[in-house]
């Protein structure tokens, strides 16, 4: 039985900004936004799931597996659905500029 | 907490005192913090070793470890605090680690120095934490844990470096080796005397200032650290920790593996825990035989041989067991694989409509409800946590262990492959009835979605030793007092039940007494006072008591004596161990053999009608009357504590008592029919 939000992971095209858990193994990814409740945000953000940070899909399902700001973390597909990332080699220079500059 | 704690205590609640000159020195409080993994524990335990304590901090039911020592010739209490991500508490026992740090914990004195532990082998992550410690302006010191394996892995950190970014001292340490433990000390020492605070780096300074996601502006500046003060990271040893994974978290080996590795755990357990239970064993009985040659026939001897020595013996015997289930799941908690058991059970457990979370209290549980039920706080949705709560008596405890140990030693006596099977089963049969509770109460009392998944995945380590045996020793400890004191006092309470009041010979009836005249004449002398002990025991208050209730466990397949026993285990269910040692112990005692082991009298008793009282379907029938009914008292205590009304523990004991007597007369009923 597959849920609606545990669908068939593929590599999405370069530069736009999907739900994690629509995403293949391996990929390159930067957070742009995170949907949760703000429960869920606040636990995912502490582990570094947090907007820009660069991600990457250990392995996909539910629950499935990402590495993020070194660490390994184990997240479930419903809410996976709800950090929305992007390829970071799709990201142009003008768009991370600004974070630079924000640190 | 009484007043006059309170007015003690308030001083140290006023944030603006001047810690340490106002209370002299001599006291010092260190507090401990990082991130779960990152061996904040393993440095605790190489700083005080067999000093440390469990308790509570006051008011909370939140545990903690802590331990007074002399550091240079300084009265020093280290508290071991929850572990924690962030300083913005998302669960109860976050909240009062976040708390003791800012001294806003009442009763507690806020801490003249923290010591922060970091893992040096997942820095970026752990930089996190240290940027909001250190803006907490306290005396900090940092200690670098696991310096061996980041070097190992060809992890360089630049300790001025980093010093420099957090604005206090940087030491590398390895909590496992030893290693550089003397330079922390020496480092804490200085700071807590200089009172050196932390001095905030300006560009840590901005971070607080900017606007839009703090946490994002964080990891900015912890990514700008690391790659500042670390050199040469290799990835080689987090890719064999996810090549391991490939497999351990896979949905079908991942759930296979993790049978296999409970069913190894135990398998080991049964085979290593039979030396020491001989040893032990045979040590109270050669006790019981000495003080039974050494005192005068009678009611001293009977309450020391039987009361004391058989009923903490009949206890203390399954201490091996105890340890060893402690040690292997501190190993395995410790090498990380826990982590991955929870993972891959969140499938599972959102089927019954619990969160993965709750997997961890579950597994807990099968040391003890206690701690499990209070590690429920980790779940953020209350009813996630009720329902995980109400079904967390279920499963198999380790004061379990003892009545599982004594009905599979007696049902498989000379097979230990068939006992561990047994033994596998009625842990099996407790987590499937926890399963389907937890589905029931879900879709009934406690109707609602489940809580989504989100944990660490830590890279899989060398388990320490030293701290598995470090908290075997702590469970060990904490199981003899309790053997000590409750379990000697019910043992007392029994025997004194089972000889009084005393019927002499001439009083009983006159078949009986035929019956007795008649066995000595055939020379039968054991078989007359046996006879002669029965019927005085049947006579006793517990014989009467017994005998009143067993109509009621008769369909289990329950005799009088375990009947009593179970009334007896209501407050503590390993008291049905004890209880059975000196109710059995009574009846089939030869004078010439001393005191029997608990394991001999129970397979040599006889109904009055002569065939064994232990037949598989009674067996099997106590076996799964144990693994499901409530029997704990403490746990009740807890469970209303935790949920603050009276309510949730009466329905706990009042589904499990009717679950078990349900289940016990099922098993009894359909194994008779089939034996």
């Amino acid at each position: 039985m597959r849920s609606g939000i545990e669908a068939e992971p593929r590599l999405l095209p370069l530069g736009v900004a999907a739900p994690l858990n629509l995403h293949a193994i391996g990929a390159n990814l930067r957070i742009v936004r995170v949907e949760a409740p703000a429960a869920d945000a606040a636990r995912l953000n502490a582990l570094g799931v947090c907007v820009g940070r660069r991600l990457s899909v250990v392995k996909p399902g539910d629950p499935m597996i990402v590495r993020v700001v070194g660490a390994r973390v184990g997240l479930s597909a419903r809410l996976a659905a709800a950090v929305w990332v992007e390829s970071t080699a799709a990201v142009s220079q003008d768009e991370v500029a600004p974070i630079r500059a924000a640190v | 907490m009484s007043v006059a704690l309170d007015q003690r205590e308030l001083p140290l609640l006023d944030r603006e005192a001047p810690s340490l000159a106002a209370r002299g020195a001599g006291e010092v409080t260190i507090a401990l913090v990082g991130n779960p993994n990152a061996g904040k524990t393993s440095v605790f335990n190489r700083l005080t070793g067999l000093r440390a304590k469990t308790a509570n901090f006051p008011g909370t039911t939140v545990e903690h470890r802590r331990a007074t020592l002399a550091i240079d010739e300084r009265w020093t209490t280290l508290i071991d605090l929850p572990g924690v991500y962030s300083l913005q508490p998302s669960t109860p026992d976050e909240q009062v680690a976040c708390d003791a740090l800012a001294g806003r914990l009442p009763g507690v004195a806020p801490p003249d120095l923290i010591l922060l532990v970091v893992d040096s082998t997942n820095l970026e992550r752990n930089l996190f934490l240290a940027s909001q410690v250190v803006e907490l302006h306290r005396p900090t010191v940092v200690a670098l844990n696991f310096c061996d394996v980041a070097e190992k892995q060809g992890i360089e950190v630049d300790v001025a470096e980093l010093s420099g970014w957090l604005g206090c001292p940087v030491v590398k340490v390895s909590a496992r080796t030893g290693r550089g433990i003397d330079v922390l000390l020496a480092t804490i020492d200085r700071t807590v005397h200089e009172q050196l605070r932390p001095r905030i780096h300006p560009e840590l300074a901005a971070c607080g200032a900017c606007h839009g996601c703090p946490h994002s502006a964080r990891f900015a500046w912890a990514e700008r650290v690391r790659t500042a003060s670390v050199r040469g990271e290799d990835r080689r040893h987090g890719r064999l920790t996810e090549a391991v994974d490939r497999v351990l978290t896979h949905r079908v080996a991942g759930l296979a593996c993790f049978a296999a590795v409970m069913a190894l755990t135990f398998l080991l357990i049964f085979w290593a825990a039979t030396f020491p239970m001989e040893l032990i064993d045979g040590l109270f009985g050669l006790a019981g035989e000495v003080v039974g040659r050494w005192l005068p026939a009678g009611d001293l001897n009977s309450l020391l041989t039987h009361g004391v020595i058989g009923g903490v013996g009949g206890m203390l015997v399954f201490l091996p067991q105890i340890c060893l289930l402690f040690f292997m799941l501190a190993l395995l908690e410790d090498s990380g694989y826990m982590a991955r058991a929870a993972f891959v059970m969140d499938r599972l457990m959102h089927r019954v409509g619990l969160p993965g979370k709750a997997f961890v209290p579950l597994l807990s549980a099968h040391a003890c409800a206690i701690p499990a039920i209070m590690s429920t706080r980790v779940i953020e949705d209350r009813r996630d946590r009720l329902a995980t709560i109400m079904v967390i008596p279920l499963l198999t405890c380790s004061a379990r262990i003892p009545v599982y140990a004594m009905v599979t030693a007696l049902l498989f006596p000379a097979a230990p492959l068939k006992a561990a099977a047994l033994f596998c089963g009625a842990y099996g049969l407790g987590i499937a009835a926890a399963l389907a509770m937890a589905w029931l109460f879900k879709r009934t009392l406690l109707k609602g979605p489940v809580r989504p998944l989100v944990i660490e995945l830590p890279n899989y380590r060398m388990p320490s030793l030293r701290n598995a045996l470090l908290l075997t020793f702590d469970r060990a400890m904490a199981f003899v007092k309790t053997a000590g004191t409750t379990i000697l006092a019910i043992s007392l309470v029994l025997w004194a039940l089972a000889n009084y009041p005393n019927t002499p010979p001439h009083r009983l009836p006159a078949d009986v007494q035929t019956r007795v005249t008649e066995l000595t004449a055939a020379g039968d002398e054991a078989g007359a006072r046996h006879l002669l002990e029965q019927a005085s025991l049947e006579r006793s208050f517990a014989g009467r008591l017994g005998r009143r209730i067993q109509p009621l466990f008769d369909p289990l397949g329950f005799d009088w004596k375990m009947s009593v026993g179970v009334l007896t285990s209501f407050a503590a269910r390993e008291v049905i161990v004890s209880s059975t040692a000196v109710l059995y112990g009574l009846g089939s005692e030869g004078a010439d053999q001393g005191v029997d082991s608990l394991l001999d009298s129970l397979r040599t008793a006889r109904r009055p009608d002569g065939t064994p009282v232990f037949t598989t379907a009674t067996g099997l029938s106590l076996l799964v009357f144990y693994v499901l009914a409530m029997q704990c008292l403490p746990t009740q205590a807890i469970t209303r504590r935790e949920t603050g009304a009276w309510k949730w523990p009466l329905v706990q004991l009042a589904y499990m008592t009717a679950l078990a007597y349900l289940a016990a007369m099922a098993t009894y009923q359909a194994a008779s029919a089939l034996t």
